[in-house]
C-alpha cells in the first residue's frame, strides 16, 4: 500500500498537471517510449519497438509494437497513437503537460501504415524523445480520446496494471494485467494507494506499517521514524523538479533598475533556504546536477559565483553598494506575492527575512493558489516567489520550460540567448551541447534577469525494507512493474 | 399541541430560505475568477472566457442567477463541481454519511459521558470529585479540538505504535475498520460536547433535587440512588436535550477540524477543499447541508421537547 | 453596574473616594470566587505579556535565530521551529495577536449585536420579525464554517479575520440582548420616560442600554474566549493570518508536521491557547454567577 499525496481531479491524463498524477496513473498508461526506471536518462522501448531520426533530423519514425491489447480487450495500433498525440498537440485542448511538452517541437504526425508512425519536427531536435517518453504524453484508445466524459471517468491503457477501483479522495487499486505485452512483468499482483494529503497522518501510517511506502516528509521526521523502525525503513532521496524562484518584475520600479535586481540576486542565501525550508536536501544552480550531471555547471564553479558564495558577507556588501548606486541607500519596503502552493510559503518565510540584511523589508502576501496563479501569470507583482517546474528529464527542455517559456516571469530572452537555446536543441554532439547549456546558465548567473533561482528541493521517499525494486521513481511517476516484496 | 407543531414547522421554512440567500450572496462575493480556476495553469482567451461564463450562466443578472439556482437546489441539484467535474450531489452522497456517522457517535459519547459526569458530580456535590468534574468540564469547553486531537494522535503513536487506518471504509463494507477510524475523532468531539452537558446535568439535577416530590420520594424510604435515577434524572434531562441540539452546531464546526486531523473524507475536509480550490458549487452545497442539518436537529429537539413535557406551551 | 454602585455606597458610608473604590473592587472580587480570581490572574498576566511582548521576546517573529528544530535549552527556551525561529519569542508575540483579534472582533461584534438587539427588541413589529429570521439563518451556520467562508470571501489577512469573527459574534449576542430588552421594556421607568415625552432614541440610550451593561460584560468575556479560539482554528486550518505572523493556531499547525521529531513545537502554543480560552471561559462563568444569577440555568 502506497501513499498518494493528492487526489486526482479526474482520470484524464492529458488534462493533468500535478506531478502526483503520474504516480496515480503510472502503471495504467504507457507512452511510445519510456524512461528506464533506474536511470531516467536512458530511454527504452515501450509501445514503440524502435525509432530513428531521418538524415536531416526533422523526421522521427516509430515502429509500433504489435499484439498489444488495451485493458478493455481492444487492440492497440497506430490510429490510437496518432489520435493521442494529435489530441495532446491540439492547441484547443490546451493540455497543460502533454501538450506543452510536445507542441514546441512537433509540426504534425502521419500514419504510414497501421504500425508505423511518423512525427514531423519543426526543427532538428534531440530533446523531443524525452518529451515523448514523459508519462503525460500517454497513448489512449481512440474511443477515450473522442469522449471527454469517458476519459475523465475511466483509465483504459496498455500498462502492466489495470485500474480496478478508484474511490475519490480515498483510494485507488490496481491489479496485474495478465495480458501485458511483456509476459515477465509486472511482479506484483496489485498495488493499492491511499490518498493521504496530511503529512503527519502519512508518517504515522508509515511508522505503524499500514503504508509500505510513501513520502517521509521532512528529513528530521524521517530520521525519527527510521530510528523507531530500527533501520527497517529505507530512505531514498528523490531529486525534485520544482525550483522555487524569486521573480522580479523588470517593468516595475524599483526592479526596472538592473542594479536592484542584481542586489537581490546577491543578497539571497540559497544554502540557507535549502537548509531551513527544504530540510537540507537540495541542489543548487539553474540546472539540476543530480539529474543532468555534466550539463549542469559544476558545483565548485557555482560556489565561487557571486550570490552563491559562503559566507555571505562579501555578497551582502556588494548588494548594499549596488542599492546605494541605484538610489536606495537604506533599502525599501515592498509586498511579496506568494501562492499558497507546494512549499512556497515556507520558502518565502526564509528568503524574505534574508533580504532585511540589505534593508529590503518584504511583507508576505499569501494568496490562494488558483487566485494567485492569475496574478502571477499577468505579472501583477513587483516581487513574487513562484515555482518554475518543467517536469522533464532533458536538460534543454528543463531550462526552456523553467526560464524561457514559463508564463510567470516577466523576463524576455534576448536574441543571443534564445539563439544559444535553439543551437543546443540541434546539437547532436553532447560536448557541444554541454558547452552551449553552460553558456546559458552563466548568463543567468550574472544575476540581472530578475529570475532568481533558489534551490531544487529534493524529497524523501521511505519504504519498508521488504519492498524491493525501483519504488521511489520520483517526479516521473512509477509503473511499479519491477517492484516486488521479499517476505 | 398540533398547533405548536405546525407553527414550529412553518418557522423552519423562512430560516431555510434565509440560509440559501445568505449562502448565495456570500459565495458570489468570493474573489478569484471561476474560469481561471477551471483552466488551471492553462491560459484562456477572452472569447473562450465569455463562452464558459455563458455556459455557467454567469453572464445573467444576479437575481436571475439566484432564482435559477434556487429552483435547482429545491430539486436537489447543486450543479457541477468545478474541480471534480461531476455533480455535487454525488460528492454529497459520499461525504454526508461519513460526517453524520462521526457526529452521531460524537453526540452519543458526549451525552453518555456528560450525563454520567453530571450525575456523579451532583451526587457528590461539594466534594473533591465534584470539583474535579467541574474543572474537567470547563477544560472540555476550552481545549480546542485541534489540541486534543493532535495530543491523542501523538499519544496513540508513541505508546501503542498505532495510527488510524488510511483507507476509509463504510460501516456496511467493514464495520470494524470503520468504527476504528471514526472512534478517535468522535472521542475528541464527544469530549468537547460532554463538558457543557455535564455542567447542565449537574445544575438542573441540583435544582430538581430541592423540589417537593423529591422530598416525598425520599420520605417513602427510597435510597438516594433510586431517587436520583428514577425521579430526578427524568425531570432534569429536559434542558439537557435542548442543549444537545444546540451543540450540533458546534460539533459541525468541530467536524471540519477533526476530519482534517484524522483524515476522514467527510463534509469537513470537503469544505476546506472547496474553499481552497474555489469550487463554489461544492462550497455552497456543503454550507447549506450543514446548516440544514442544524436546523433539522433543532426542529426535532423542539418537537420532542413539547412531546416529553406537555406542560410546555409556546405562545 | 448602576445598581451595584448604589448598593456599595449605602453599605460603606466612607467619605474617601479612594477607599470606596478599593472596597468596590474587593467586593467585586469576592463575588467572583476563587476560580474567577484565578482566571483573572491568568488574564492579567496574558495582557501583561501581550503589552510587553516586544520587551519579553528574545528574537523577532520572523528572525531566523538558530538551527532548525532545536530542542528547548537555555538560549531557545521553547526550542526552535522548522525555520529556526525562536518558539518562545513567537509565543509571546502571538499573545498580542490573539488578544488583538479577540478584543477588536468581540468589541465590534458585541457592539453590533447590541445595536441590533436593542433596536429590534425595543421597536418590535415587522423589523423585529425580519431581524429574528436573519439571526436565525445566521445562527444555523456553524460559526467556524461561517468564519471560514467569510475569510474565503474577504481574503486571508489579520484584519479580515477580525471582521469574519466579529460577524459570527453578532447573531448570538443580538439574541441575548434582545430577550433582555423585552423584559426591560416592561419596566415602569421606561413607561415613565415614554409618558414624559422622551424620544425612542433617548430611551434606548439613556434607559435601556445602561441596564444591559452587566450582561454586556458577561457576553463580552464569554465571546472573547470563543473569538480567540476561532482565530486559532482558522490559522490552524491555514486560512487565517499569513504564516509569518506569529499566531498560536498557525504555530500548532506547523508543529503538527513535526510531531514525531519535535513535539514541543505544538505543545507550547497548545498550552497557551488552552489556558487562555480556559481563563476567559472561567471568568465569563464567574461573572455570570456574580452579576446575573438568573442566567445560570440558561
Amino acid at each position: 500500500m502506497h501513499r498518494l499525496a493528492f487526489d486526482l481531479p479526474n482520470l484524464d491524463i492529458h488534462a493533468q498537471l500535478a506531478a502526483q498524477v503520474s504516480t496515480g496513473l503510472g502503471g495504467i498508461y504507457e507512452s511510445l517510449i519510456a524512461q528506464d526506471e533506474e536511470n531516467p536518462q536512458v530511454l527504452i522501448p515501450s509501445l514503440a519497438e524502435s525509432w530513428k531520426f531521418s538524415q536531416d533530423g526533422k523526421i522521427l519514425t516509430f515502429v509500433l509494437r504489435k499484439n498489444v491489447k488495451f485493458h478493455d480487450g481492444s487492440s492497440f495500433d497506430g490510429a490510437d497513437a496518432k489520435a493521442s498525440l494529435d489530441h495532446a498537440l491540439d492547441p484547443k485542448v490546451a493540455s497543460p503537460r502533454a501538450g506543452s511538452l510536445t507542441r514546441p517541437f512537433i509540426e504534425k504526425t502521419e500514419l504510414v501504415d497501421p504500425y508505423t508512425l511518423v512525427v514531423h519536427l519543426k526543427s532538428p531536435n534531440v530533446a523531443v524523445l524525452q518529451a515523448l517518453a514523459s508519462r503525460w504524453v500517454a497513448i489512449l484508445p481512440v474511443e477515450l480520446i473522442e469522449d471527454q466524459a469517458k476519459r475523465e471517468q475511466n483509465a483504459i491503457g496498455t500498462g502492466p496494471f489495470i485500474l480496478k477501483s478508484y474511490q475519490k479522495n480515498v483510494s485507488m487499486e490496481w491489479v496485474k494485467n495478465t495480458q501485458y505485452w511483456n509476459p515477465q512483468l509486472p511482479y506484483l499482483d496489485g498495488v493499492k494507494f491511499a490518498v493521504i494529503r496530511d503529512e503527519s497522518a502519512a508518517q504515522a501510517a508509515l511508522a505503524s506499517g499500514t503504508l509500505m511506502s510513501g513520502g517521509g516528509g521532512d528529513p528530521e521526521n524521517a530520521k525519527v521514524l527510521r530510528a523507531a523502525a530500527r533501520g527497517r525503513l529505507v530512505q531514498k532521496i528523490v531529486p525534485g523538479q520544482y525550483p522555487p524562484s524569486i521573480l522580479l518584475n523588470p517593468d516595475r520600479p524599483p526592479f526596472d533598475n538592473p542594479k536592484v535586481r542584481k542586489a537581490i540576486f546577491l543578497a539571497v542565501n540559497r544554502q540557507d533556504v535549502g537548509a531551513r525550508s527544504r530540510g537540507n536536501i537540495y541542489e543548487l544552480g539553474y540546472l539540476h546536477a543530480g539529474i543532468y550531471g555534466e550539463y549542469a555547471i559544476p558545483l565548485e564553479e557555482l560556489l565561487k559565483t557571486p550570490g552563491y558564495r559562503q559566507p555571505k558577507d562579501q555578497d551582502i556588501l556588494e548588494a548594499k553598494a549596488l542599492l546605494k548606486e541605484a538610489g536606495f541607500p537604506t533599502g525599501f519596503n515592498l509586498k511579496v506575492l506568494v501562492r499558497n502552493a507546494a512549499g512556497l510559503p515556507e520558502d518565502s518565510q526564509v528568503v524574505v527575512p534574508q533580504l532585511e540584511k540589505i534593508g529590503v523589508v518584504g511583507e508576505l502576501e499569501i494568496v490562494e493558489a488558483t487566485a494567485g496563479l492569475a496574478r502571477v501569470q499577468s505579472h501583477d507583482y513587483a516581487m513574487a516567489i513562484q515555482g518554475l517546474s518543467q517536469l522533464t528529464t532533458d536538460p534543454g527542455l528543463s531550462m526552456q520550460g523553467a526560464f524561457f517559456t514559463n508564463a510567470f516571469a516577466a523576463w524576455k530572452s534576448p536574441p543571443e540567448i534564445q539563439s544559444l537555446l535553439d543551437q543546443q536543441f540541434a546539437a547532436t554532439d553532447p560536448v557541444k551541447r554541454r558547452e552551449l547549456l553552460h553558456q546559458i546558465q552563466r548568463y543567468f548567473l550574472q544575476g540581472e534577469t530578475g529570475i532568481i533561482h533558489l534551490v531544487w528541493g529534493s524529497t524523501i521517499g521511505l519504504h519498508w525494507d521488504y519492498v524491493k525494486g525501483p519504488i521511489d521513481a520520483g517526479f516521473q511517476g512509477n509503473p511499479y512493474s519491477r517492484v516486488w516484496l521479499d517476505r | 399541541m398540533s398547533k405548536y407543531i405546525i407553527k414550529r414547522l412553518l418557522l423552519f421554512i423562512p430560516s431555510a430560505l434565509g440560509i440559501l440567500l445568505v449562502v448565495f450572496v456570500l459565495v458570489r462575493l468570493v474573489p478569484g475568477d471561476v474560469v481561471a480556476a477551471m483552466a488551471g495553469d492553462a491560459s484562456v482567451s477572452e472569447a473562450d472566457r465569455q463562452i464558459i461564463q455563458r455556459q455557467l450562466g454567469l453572464d445573467r443578472p444576479l437575481v436571475v442567477q439566484f432564482v435559477v439556482w434556487f429552483g435547482n437546489v429545491l430539486q436537489g441539484d447543486f450543479g457541477q463541481s468545478i474541480w471534480e467535474k461531476r455533480p455535487v450531489v454525488d460528492m454529497l452522497k459520499e461525504r454526508i454519511p461519513r460526517s453524520l456517522e462521526l457526529t452521531a457517535i460524537a453526540v452519543t459519547l458526549g451525552v453518555v459521558w456528560g450525563i454520567t459526569l453530571g450525575v456523579i458530580s451532583a451526587i457528590r456535590r461539594r466534594t473533591l470529585v465534584d470539583y474535579v468534574v467541574r474543572v474537567i468540564s470547563i477544560a472540555g469547553i476550552s481545549l480546542p479540538s485541534f489540541v486534543t486531537g493532535i495530543l491523542l494522535l501523538y499519544l496513540m503513536l508513541k505508546l501503542f505504535h498505532w495510527s488510524p487506518p488510511v483507507f476509509y471504509e463504510t460501516i456496511w463494507a467493514n464495520p470494524g475498520s470503520n468504527l476504528v477510524h471514526q472512534m478517535l475523532p468522535a472521542m475528541v468531539l464527544g469530549f468537547a460536547a460532554a463538558a457543557p452537558i455535564a455542567r447542565l446535568t449537574r445544575s438542573s439535577l441540583l435544582e430538581v433535587i430541592g423540589e417537593d416530590y423529591m422530598r416525598t420520594a425520599r420520605a417513602k424510604g427510597l435510597s438516594e440512588r433510586v431517587v436520583i435515577m428514577r425521579h430526578a434524572l427524568k425531570n432534569a434531562l429536559l434542558p439537557v436535550i435542548t442543549l444537545s441540539g444546540g451543540l450540533v452546531a458546534g460539533l459541525l464546526g468541530g467536524v471540519v477540524i477533526v476530519e482534517a486531523i484524522f483524515v476522514i473524507p467527510g463534509m469537513g475536509t470537503g469544505l476546506i477543499d472547496a474553499v481552497t480550490q474555489r469550487d463554489y458549487p461544492a462550497l455552497q452545497a456543503y454550507v447549506i447541508v450543514m446548516s440544514l442539518i442544524y436546523l433539522t436537529v433543532n426542529l426535532l429537539v423542539d418537537l420532542s421537547y413539547g412531546l416529553i413535557d406537555p406542560r410546555i406551551r409556546y405562545g | 453596574m448602576t445598581e451595584g454602585k448604589s448598593d456599595v455606597a449605602r453599605q460603606w458610608r466612607i467619605p474617601s473616594a479612594r477607599r470606596r473604590l478599593l472596597a468596590r473592587v474587593l467586593q467585586g472580587l469576592a463575588k467572583l470566587g476563587p476560580l474567577g480570581i484565578g482566571s483573572l490572574v491568568i488574564i492579567i498576566a496574558l495582557i501583561g505579556v501581550a503589552v510587553f511582548s516586544a520587551l519579553l521576546a528574545n528574537y523577532g517573529p520572523r528572525e531566523l535565530a538558530g538551527p532548525r528544530l532545536a530542542p528547548p535549552d537555555s538560549t531557545f527556551w521553547m526550542g526552535t521551529d522548522s525555520f529556526g525561529r525562536d518558539t518562545y519569542s513567537r509565543l509571546v508575540l502571538g499573545a498580542r495577536l490573539s488578544l488583538y483579534v479577540g478584543l477588536v472582533s468581540v468589541t465590534l461584534g458585541v457592539a453590533a449585536g447590541l445595536v441590533v438587539g436593542v433596536v429590534t427588541g425595543y421597536l418590535g413589529g415587522k423589523l423585529d420579525l425580519i431581524g429574528q429570521r436573519v439571526i436565525d439563518s445566521m445562527q444555523a451556520l456553524p460559526s467556524l464554517v461561517l468564519a471560514l467562508t467569510l475569510v474565503a470571501v474577504l481574503g486571508a489577512s489579520v484584519n479580515n479575520v477580525v471582521i469574519a469573527i466579529a460577524i459570527t459574534i453578532i447573531p448570538g449576542s443580538a439574541r441575548v440582548f434582545r430577550s433582555r430588552v423585552l423584559a426591560i421594556k416592561e419596566a415602569t421607568y421606561v413607561d415613565a420616560a415614554i409618558a414624559s415625552g422622551a424620544s425612542h432614541l433617548r430611551i434606548m440610550v439613556v434607559h435601556v442600554v445602561p441596564n444591559l451593561m452587566a450582561i454586556v460584560f458577561i457576553v463580552f468575556s464569554l465571546d472573547l474566549g470563543r473569538a480567540i479560539l476561532a482565530e486559532a482554528s482558522l490559522s490552524f486550518l491555514g486560512l487565517g493570518s499569513p504564516p509569518d505572523v506569529p499566531s498560536w493556531g498557525g504555530m500548532i499547525s506547523l508543529g503538527r508536521r513535526y510531531l514525531v521529531a519535535a513535539p514541543w513545537l505544538a505543545l507550547f502554543p497548545g498550552i497557551a491557547i488552552s489556558l487562555t480560552v480556559y481563563a476567559f471561559n472561567l471568568l465569563g462563568d464567574s461573572l455570570r454567577d456574580a452579576l446575573d444569577p438568573k442566567l445560570r440555568s440558561r
